[in-house]
């Protein structure tokens, strides 16, 4: 069984447990301030500009973000399930479901990018390459610029979350978590789980209402 | 066995808020009222992921104290932005007359 190195400032592997936890849950809060200024800005742009943001939310494909909203739904569930099956020394369950997760992220940014593809196409472009003839208000232009740069900024966390599942996968068919040791792991689908806390806001704000 | 079957659980009621979401967001042709319920089912569902797939029930006092206080300030910051930018006087708006003296006169 691999145990993992014990770090010489901690008595044992619990208090190297408990602090690691405790400093992924700082991260993750650093993590939702960061997304908070943008939906902030976005709160004040649609004050400004409200008549303008709902004609450019229903211009924007509802299929695609539903798409993905399911998507980061069915990832969340079988991250969590990786740490159901590691608690239960299963360890190329845990592998499999960690490899599902990632492709699930792959699934995103592929139906992410055919969205983006369109966006461009008809000139929904971030701030002066905007170029829309459907809708060319200066709160349309606002939307688009938000909704590129909260979409880029998750696109980027979901990759990351991506390169994160694929190393934990690697770890996990190497054997080096267990039922005991296993804390990195739980760090990682933390990770994820913000991923998918994050489009759960941003669904309804870009795509329904 | 049971937590596999608290995150089965858990995904079922996500995947049935998630579609009550996007039916009341085609449905409701009152863009307000369509925002607000789907903000606060976006908030239970968080609630959701937050609580059963990130374990937070399991966590110890402080990291809920931490979390809490996280939501806290995000929540007081946009909507303080938001007070602050629908009460703005707009380029229409007239300004307020000044108060004559017997204003200043008690």
């Amino acid at each position: 069984m691999h145990v993992p190195e014990l770090g010489e400032q901690y008595a044992d592997h619990r208090a190297q447990a408990h602090a690691l936890e405790l400093g992924m849950w700082l991260f993750l809060a650093s993590e939702i301030l960061l997304f908070a200024a943008l939906f902030t800005l976005y709160a004040a742009y649609r004050a400004m500009f409200p008549d303008d943001f709902i004609q450019a939310i229903r211009h924007n494909t509802l299929a695609y973000g539903t798409a993905n909203m399911y998507i980061l739904l069915t990832s969340s569930l079988t991250a969590a399930l990786s740490l159901c099956a590691v608690r239960r020394n299963r360890q190329r369950l845990t592998a499999g479901l960690l490899a599902a997760t990632a492709a699930m992220g792959v699934a995103f940014l592929v139906v992410k990018g055919f969205e983006y593809a369109d966006h461009f196409h008809h000139g929904l472009s971030p701030g002066p390459y905007y170029r829309s003839l459907d809708l060319p208000t200066f709160g349309a232009n606002r939307f688009y610029t938000l909704y590129w740069v909260m979409t880029g900024f998750h696109a980027l966390h979901v990759t990351l979350g991506i390169g994160v599942m694929v190393f934990m996968t690697a770890h996990a068919l190497a054997g080096r978590y267990s039922a005991d040791h296993h804390t990195r792991l739980e760090m990682g689908t933390l990770y994820w789980h913000l991923v998918d806390l994050v489009w759960i806001f941003l669904w309804p704000l870009l795509y329904l209402s | 066995m049971r937590d596999v079957s608290i995150n089965l659980a858990t995904f079922v009621a996500l995947l049935v808020l998630a579609t009550a979401s996007l039916v009341v967001g085609m449905l409701l042709k009152t863009w307000w009222l369509g925002l607000v319920i789907g903000l606060l089912l976006a908030a239970v569902k968080a609630h959701l992921v937050l609580w059963n797939f990130m374990e937070m029930a399991k966590q110890p006092f402080r990291t809920h104290l931490m979390a809490g206080v996280s939501v806290l300030l995000v929540v007081l910051l946009i909507s303080l932005t938001v007070l602050d930018v629908v009460t703005r006087v707009r380029d229409g708006d007239k300004p307020r007359p000044a108060p004559n003296e017997s204003f200043y006169v008690r």
